[in-house]
């Protein structure tokens, strides 16, 4: 199936558009668990949901955390412990994985500034807190040829004490430690 | 006045602005999950158990409470073990209801905060495509 791209004005190279399989993807760099470059990819579709909801601060981390901090990330760990039906799959808790790294900023907003859409504004991360990307493993390179892994949540977690790079009880939260 | 961060948003996404957050509660089908998100904020997740996890707002305000929201995961299987439909429109506080049965201890403070903030259904079905969540329903 092939695939036609256009650039996209945000940090060039950091971020790209493709159409595949007749949907409008975003794509960006970032290393799996053995440290090999990989591409990570969003709908634009999951993009356009979480703008439409006004979900500002969420689209702000993606851009300015995700994006160009997935490189960095300094643990991955493999399977969630919960219930996950993905489609067909009842057991799609297994291949689900979660990328941990701490960013250096966050963003928000300032309390006087919470009717105002706009004045979104970074500052440092919070303490003690590491913060997770949880991607998907892409199992359909036939019609989804240029993506390794789907991206498909991204937040903060309490950090472990016994790892600091790691989340809080990842021992329980997740089957294995791949880095 | 300009902002940078939100400049850099709308340019990258072709938006003209940014819109408003509304209260808002939906499924996501990838993640198995129903999320409930009372207000545009950093989060941090703090899980209580496979199928519940707060959602904590990292930098609230000293008059607001910090629990901004709540997931529930594995729905497909909890819906399924608790009687409620796998399609349709359905009330966020039904769905409340029942995770308070099977976890009480979790009903006293943080969960009757949430329901009183909330007016919300979801929309469970699943459209056939590949893009996620699936749409919310204001009630």
């Amino acid at each position: 199936m092939p695939s036609t791209e256009s650039a996209i004005t945000y940090h060039e190279g950091d971020l790209r558009q493709v159409e595949e399989n007749g949907e409008l993807i975003y794509l960006f760099k970032g290393i799996d668990h053995t440290g090999a470059a990989k591409v990570f990819g969003i709908t634009k579709h999951q993009i356009e949901k979480i703008l439409e909801r006004g979900s500002n601060i969420k689209i702000a981390q993606f851009l300015m955390i995700v994006v160009p901090g997935i490189v960095l990330v300094e643990r991955i760990f493999q399977g969630l412990r919960r219930p996950l039906c993905d489609g067909d799959n009842m057991h799609a808790d297994q291949i689900k994985q979660a990328f941990c790294w701490r960013p250096a900023f966050d963003y928000w907003w300032k309390e006087a500034d919470r009717f105002d859409n706009s004045r979104i504004e970074f500052r440092e991360s919070p303490d003690g807190k590491v913060f997770i990307v949880n991607v998907t493993p892409n199992q359909d390179k036939t019609h989804y040829p240029l993506s390794d892994y789907w991206v498909e949540r991204w937040y903060w977690v309490r950090r472990s004490t016994n790892d600091l790079k790691c989340p809080v009880d990842f021992e329980n939260r997740y089957d294995r430690k791949l880095k | 006045m300009p902002n940078p961060i939100a400049d850099q948003i709308t340019k990258a996404f072709g938006r003209a602005a940014l819109k408003p957050f509304m209260p808002v509660a939906y499924y996501d089908k990838h993640m198995d999950c129903i999320r409930v998100e009372l207000r545009d904020c950093s989060f941090t997740e703090e899980r209580i158990n496979p199928h519940v996890t707060f959602l904590e707002d990292n930098y609230p305000a000293s008059h607001r409470n910090a629990t901004a929201g709540i997931m529930i995961k594995g729905v497909k299987h909890f819906f399924a073990s608790h009687g409620i439909p796998l399609e349709g429109i359905v009330y966020v506080t039904a769905i409340l209801d029942q995770v308070v049965k099977q976890y009480p201890e979790l009903a006293e403070e943080r969960i009757c905060k949430i329901v009183n903030e909330l007016d919300l259904t979801v929309k469970m079905s699943e459209p056939e495509e590949i893009s996620e969540p699936d749409e919310l329903v204001p009630a």
